[in-house]
């Protein structure tokens, strides 16, 4: 360690103003603050803080995805880490041109956006579209309105939209079958199971079809679907992870699983030939990954606390009306995306609302 | 009562409850400021003064606020400074009272004499009260509650000197309006120090007991207004309520009933880079460094862990307001992969690190920022630990874009500088800076429209 912090610190006078490479600094900065905590001091009161940082709040969210992103490689096979990679190189490289560009530090929000992209996608997708959504997505989704932070929508959201509407027939051809036995798909590179077999039938489209999948399959997530979505189980085991360490708001995700639920059970009761019912709709298509991962995220959701639960509700009600009455059979990510474009004025109705409280509080 | 919000960490270096005495300084040092008042000197340079005499005077409407002198010897004048020398130890009590033959106006002028009239502060002033003033408060909150890391602890003043605390309470009734009332502010909890307060004080028609929540910053005075506001019913929303702590509560009775100025004070010396967090009562004027660790790698701050303030231990001594000294470590070392590992030494406001797990304590608090600056990405914590009820990140949206009406919409001004937001921020924001800054635009902005008016 002591090896690596010299080589470290004789590199940095290079990066520095008036060096060789003082434009490349953005990138020196991340390995340096990636490898070894900042050295800033507190300039005013209070002159101690607290050892929460960004790359600590991210860094959980990732941690909270891996059983997700091991569930998708255990029935999708090892594409699912090559599409990771992918994303990661395409995405990295657009946050990092934007990095010098702005002579900013690159922002860890990306490594998660980066993680959560691969996992929205159908496995058998071909890797380009991979590298076109996300860059798409960061490029679009982010970068253009100033980075992490002050982006209004969830760039792994926008970055799949893209991909739904531009490539369609990609997107809708290519999800595959995972395999039934213990080793699932890990063992395919060595020439055991099946070669990967694509369809077109996630279970929410066989259900428009009138055929249910049963909920134990679902809920394990031996069903085709987006690489990280199907299995309910590792999902809720990070989301669970992720509410009980305060990252993720419980708040945005109740809402939005309580307006689901009960809006899926009023329609089930109607239109029981149109709708499935709660438990189905609950554990398929990309419900849950997008109420604990993608909902919670808190720089496209509601700046209030208050906000959080309209905005749960909203997303909820959106996705079973998608689902149910639209064209397309899944709902979540366009739900998410309304969701985002209305969070702003969520926020404004709660300050009008409690600012106006104020005026008693002098 | 209640309050919202808040936030207590645990980090090593609690003042324990012993209160050292140590013996008094060759030289004490005297700041010719306090809370923000110059006061200029009555003494001559090379003069000897006697313990209590009047060193220098400030003139407020209403009466002059003096600085007593905390012990006889001779006074040398320096620049906003007044340094004693020559010290001696000896105490002679000036002119005492007794609660039933003082009037209202005798009690003010011996408080503000005795130097003990600033350590009040009003609900009208947000601050010390005036002196003038013929409006009575209707409510004393003596608050026993500190809850700020490393401040002198209410209890352990207690413990000293309950029977002088006592002598103070009942004089406070000539300062409280007509059938005002005392609210003791302490923590539910039923400990020795709990019970002998009750027991003493159960004759007491006028006294109350409210417990409050050991969290920071139940302390705070506007904090405790409001909780009480909210708590006592009958309250009027004009009605002035003032708050003093143990220290000025003992001090009241040391100077009315016992003659005896403020010359001392209870200072906790605590934090993580204090060898034997104590307590201790000095001489006011006791310069720093005769408490301090003498390291370059470690900082001294005067005040809690949330509103310290750093200072020079070489320049600095305690003055007539001070109750705690802090020792942090000067960050040094860069952690290798600091976010990745469990954090079994560290604890946050969000369950993040496994010391929470082991309910350890932070022990890896430095002058360190401990993350990198971001942009604001709105976890919303600092509204979940904010006293006030504000939305900081909200405010902090709006002050960015340089929207000052906005911000004074949304509630800039009911912030009580608790400086939570800016401890808990994962984006390392300096919110505080920023609110205060935007605080004094707003005040120069109305001087500004009341001068053209």
């Amino acid at each position: 360690m002591k090896g690596l912090k010299g080589i470290l610190e004789n590199l940095r006078p290079a990066f520095e103003e008036g060096g060789r490479l003082a434009r490349l600094k953005p990138i020196f900065q991340a390995l340096d603050h990636f490898l070894f905590a900042a050295a800033e001091k507190t300039p005013s009161s209070p002159f101690g803080r607290d050892p929460l940082d960004v790359k600590r709040y991210m860094s959980l969210v990732i941690l909270a995805l891996l059983p997700s992103f091991a569930a998708a490689v255990y029935f999708f096979g090892w594409r699912v880490l090559l599409m990771l990679l992918v994303s990661y190189a395409a995405g990295g490289l657009v946050e990092v041109l934007f990095a010098i560009i702005r002579k900013e530090e690159i922002n860890e929000g990306f490594l998660v956006t980066g993680f959560i992209f691969p996992l929205i996608l159908p496995p058998g997708i071909p890797l380009w579209l991979v590298a076109i959504g996300v860059s798409f997505g960061v490029l679009i989704g982010k970068e253009i309105f100033g980075g992490t932070g002050r982006n209004l929508f969830n760039p792994a959201l926008v970055g799949r939209v893209f991909l739904a509407i531009g490539y369609p027939a990609a997107l809708t051809s290519t999800w595959m079958q995972p395999l039934a036995g213990p080793w699932g798909r890990l063992l395919a590179p060595f020439g055991f199971g099946v070669p990967d077999a694509l369809t077109s039938a996630t279970p929410l489209g066989l259900a428009k079809s009138g055929v249910l999948t049963g909920a134990f399959e679902l809920f394990v997530g031996r069903t085709a679907g987006s690489a990280g979505e199907t299995s309910a189980l590792a999902i809720l085991l990070g989301g669970v992870f992720l509410i009980l360490v305060g990252v993720a708001s419980w708040r945005t995700v109740l809402a939005l699983l309580a307006s689901f639920v009960g809006l899926t059970a009023i329609l089930h009761g109607l239109l029981p030939a149109t709708v499935p019912p709660v438990m189905f709709h609950l554990l398929s298509g990309g419900l849950l990954f997008g109420a604990f991962f993608m909902a919670t995220d808190p720089v496209s959701g509601p700046v209030t606390r208050g906000g959080k639960w309209a905005f749960g509700l909203l997303i909820g009600a959106a996705t079973i009306f998608i689902r149910s009455f639209s064209g397309y059979v899944e709902g979540v990510m366009f739900a998410i995306l309304l969701g985002n474009i209305f969070a702003p004025l969520i926020d404004e109705i709660v300050i009008r609302l409690k600012t106006r409280r104020y005026a008693n509080e002098r | 009562m209640r309050i919202s919000g808040g936030y207590r960490p645990k980090i090593p270096g609690r003042p324990s409850g012993i209160v050292e005495e140590p013996p008094i300084p060759r030289r004490l040092i005297i700041r010719l400021q306090r809370d923000g008042l110059k006061y200029r000197p009555v003494v001559k340079d090379g003069q000897s003064v006697d313990f209590g005499e009047v060193l220098a005077e400030t003139s407020v409407p209403g009466a002059n606020l003096a600085l007593p002198s905390p012990a006889a010897g001779k006074a040398l004048l320096a620049e906003e400074q007044l340094v004693l020398e020559q010290i001696r130890p000896d105490i002679t009590p000036l002119k005492t009272y007794q609660p039933e033959r003082i009037t209202r106006g005798e009690t003010v002028a011996a408080l503000a004499r005795g130097g003990v009239w600033p350590l009040f502060w009003s609900s009208a002033t947000r601050g010390m009260p005036e002196l003038g003033e013929d409006r009575k408060p209707r409510v004393i909150v003596l608050n026993v509650v500190l809850t700020e890391p490393f401040r002198a602890r209410g209890k352990v003043i207690l413990r000293r000197s309950w029977s002088r605390i006592i002598q103070g309470l009942k004089f406070l009734p000539r300062l409280l309006e007509d059938y005002g009332t005392l609210e003791i502010v302490l923590t539910a909890v039923r400990d020795p120090v709990a019970r002998m307060m009750y027991s003493d004080l159960a004759g007491f028609a006028w006294i109350h007991f409210r417990p409050i929540p050991l969290r920071y910053p139940a302390e705070n005075p506007r904090v405790l207004v409001q909780s009480l506001r909210r708590s006592i019913p009958g309250l009027q929303k004009d009605s002035i309520i003032w708050v003093i702590d143990v220290q000025a509560a003992e001090a009241v009775g040391g100077c009315l009933a016992e003659g005896l100025p403020l010359h001392q004070r209870v200072i906790a010396a605590g934090g993580p880079g204090c060898a034997h967090p104590r307590h201790l009562a000095v001489r006011i004027g006791t310069p720093v460094s005769s408490f301090a660790p003498e390291s370059p790698e470690i900082a001294t701050l005067c005040g809690g862990l949330f509103r310290g303030d750093r200072i020079d231990p070489a320049q600095a001594a305690v003055q007539y307001n001070d109750d705690a000294y802090f020792f942090l470590p000067e960050g040094s070392t860069r952690q290798f992969l600091s976010f990745l590992r469990p954090g079994f030494d560290r604890t946050s406001y969000l369950p993040c690190f496994a010391g929470r797990l082991t309910g350890a304590a932070d022990r890896r608090l430095t002058t360190f920022l401990r993350g990198e600056r971001r942009p604001c990405i709105t976890c919303g914590l600092c509204e979940k630990v904010c006293p006030a009820r504000i939305m900081p990140q909200v405010l902090h949206r709006y002050l960015y874009r340089q929207a000052l009406a906005e911000a004074e919409r949304s509630g800039l001004e009911l912030c009580v500088d608790c400086n939570l937001c800016t401890f808990v921020c994962p984006s390392k924001i300096e919110l505080q800076k920023q609110f205060g800054e935007a605080r004094q635009a707003l005040l120069l902005e109305r001087a500004e429209a009341e001068r053209t008016k």
